[in-house]
């Protein structure tokens, strides 16, 4: 069973088409980079697999289940572009509520949190205000939030945005742990340097539309790094 | 502990640190400031020049101020659902909950709930220590203001959950204006049931047919309230559609909470 998938899903506002056709897949264990210029539809498709909005033509099904049933979205992690959460909530409240509605409980859900704000660093600011951090620790929040439940998959929005490269380098070890341990990782970023080092294959949108995917190897020629692959790519 | 209860729990603190509720505890204990004035009724009073007699007065002026207070109240419930979930939608905060496995139902009834237990915190508050004055000083029975204060409840999930659904579609500044003009309005149609009726019915305008029809199956949002406590006047029974008239208002709080729902399923999360 493929962790997620779209099949020729498309998603029309009104008259334009965020995306018209689109078909790709994650398996179990695998990453993939989800890659495409401002605009090419990434946030979009990462919408329709949290169940967020509803296709308009098309399948997509997350952990082989409709994303807008709540039972595909467990063992789910999520990281947004953004994260949002209120000024006032503590380090550790925001990420108990997380563990709490990811299903963790008690005893276990106190000790998950300790654990986790150990591994992203957050050990001593567990008690601060989410208002008094940096957008670079409210990203540690975020991934913290994102990995508490030890996901199954991964979704994860430009997730080194706002992170020093002290904190890209952590984010690249959390994400190639949760890997390890056996976590499918979408990863949608802008920085194709961290696609090429965390990910095995990318799928590359332009204009709603699918302009290639496959295993990076496959995609960069020789000579190319996957920037050169994806400047040729978009600019047909 | 269920999603739901750690969904309702942020929702409330979420509802706390909001400025709206400094406002709500100014006025509550202005309220009770006021209140504690109004039913420390004189023992007579004067009327158009006559003596009036306490026994005469408390039950009218008792029924006043339970409006009242039970009708802030319920216009308080509305402005605090108004953008509770609007907000978390705005922030995105919505979206970081609703990507983990709850529903959204769920999600919206718990963001309802927050907001609904600081309006009805409010409410026992107020409509609890106003009972509790007009019981030990002027005689009245508490049983027709319980009554009252679950007429009063029902009327805050109604209009809190029909203001909730509505702030998916428009502005907050829209929805304020529509859960005044609906407490107003209701008000208004529920006061007809107490209009002497003209003697020819040719005589009823469009805007009292429209008032009556109101009264008679809109929500019962001031009506529960007047027809419980109706048995304060001097041989007055609790009136003969007092149990379809609550009965009316549990079927609009459940409209309100199955439109809240539908509204919330329907929407596309940014």
């Amino acid at each position: 069973m493929s962790a997620l998938e779209l099949r020729d899903v498309v998603k029309r506002y009104g008259a334009r088409a965020a995306l018209g056709g689109v078909s790709f897949d994650l398996a179990e264990g695998s990453a993939l980079g989800l890659l495409g210029p401002n605009g090419a539809g990434k946030t979009t498709a990462l919408r329709l697999l949290l169940g967020f909005a509803a296709p308009s033509a098309g399948e997509v099904r997350l952990r082989g289940l409709d994303p807008r049933d709540p039972h595909a979205r467990r063992g789910v992690g999520y990281l947004p572009e953004r994260v949002s959460l209120p000024d006032r909530a503590t380090v550790t409240g925001a990420v108990a509520l997380s563990a709490g509605l990811a299903g963790l409980s008690g005893a276990d859900r106190g000790a998950a949190v300790a654990e986790m704000l150990d591994y992203v660093g957050l050990g001593d600011r567990a008690r601060d205000r989410i208002g008094e951090l940096s957008k670079g620790l409210r990203q540690r929040v975020g991934f913290a939030m994102a990995l508490i439940a030890k996901p199954a998959l991964l979704l994860l929005d430009e997730p080194t945005s706002g992170l020093d490269p002290l904190g890209i380098r952590d984010a690249r070890t959390w994400i190639q742990r949760a890997r390890d341990e056996g976590a499918a990782v979408l990863l949608c970023s802008h920085v194709l340097s961290e696609i090429e080092l965390t990910c095995d294959r990318v799928a590359i949108l332009h204009g709603g539309e699918l302009a290639a995917s496959g295993p990076i190897a496959e995609i960069v020629r020789a000579g190319e790094n996957l920037e050169d692959a994806f400047v040729r790519l978009v600019s047909r | 502990m269920s999603a739901f209860l750690l969904l309702w729990r942020e929702a409330l603190q979420d509802a706390l640190r909001r400025k709206l509720v400094l406002a709500i505890a100014a006025a509550s204990v202005l309220s009770l400031m006021v209140l504690d004035n109004c039913a420390g009724c004189v023992p007579a009073a004067q009327v158009n020049g006559a003596q009036v007699e306490a026994a005469n007065v408390a039950p009218v002026l008792g029924i006043a101020l339970m409006i009242v207070v039970g009708l802030w109240v319920v216009t308080l419930a509305g402005l605090l659902a108004a953008d509770h979930l609007a907000q978390s939608l705005e922030d995105g905060h919505a979206t970081t909950a609703l990507a983990r496995p709850v529903r959204r139902e769920e999600f919206a009834f718990a963001r309802l709930a927050g907001a609904l237990t600081v309006a009805i915190a409010a409410g026992a508050l107020l409509l609890g220590t106003t009972t509790f004055w007009l019981a030990t000083r002027s005689g009245l029975p508490a049983l027709p203001a319980v009554l009252a204060a679950i007429g009063c409840g029902i009327a805050c999930v109604t209009v809190a959950s029909l203001a909730m659904a509505a702030s998916l579609a428009l502005p907050r500044l829209a929805i304020w204006l529509l859960v005044f003009g609906l407490v107003f309005i209701t008000t208004v149609a529920a006061s007809t049931a107490f209009w002497p009726a003209p003697a020819d019915p040719t005589q009823i305008g469009g805007t009292r047919a429209f008032l009556v029809l109101l009264d008679r199956f809109g929500p019962p949002i001031a009506g529960a309230m007047l027809r419980a406590l109706a048995a304060w006047l001097p041989g007055a029974p609790l009136p003969a559609d007092f149990a379809a008239v609550f009965a009316r208002g549990i079927v609009w709080a459940a409209l309100g909470l199955a439109s809240l729902a539908a509204a919330f399923r329907r929407i596309e999360l940014r």
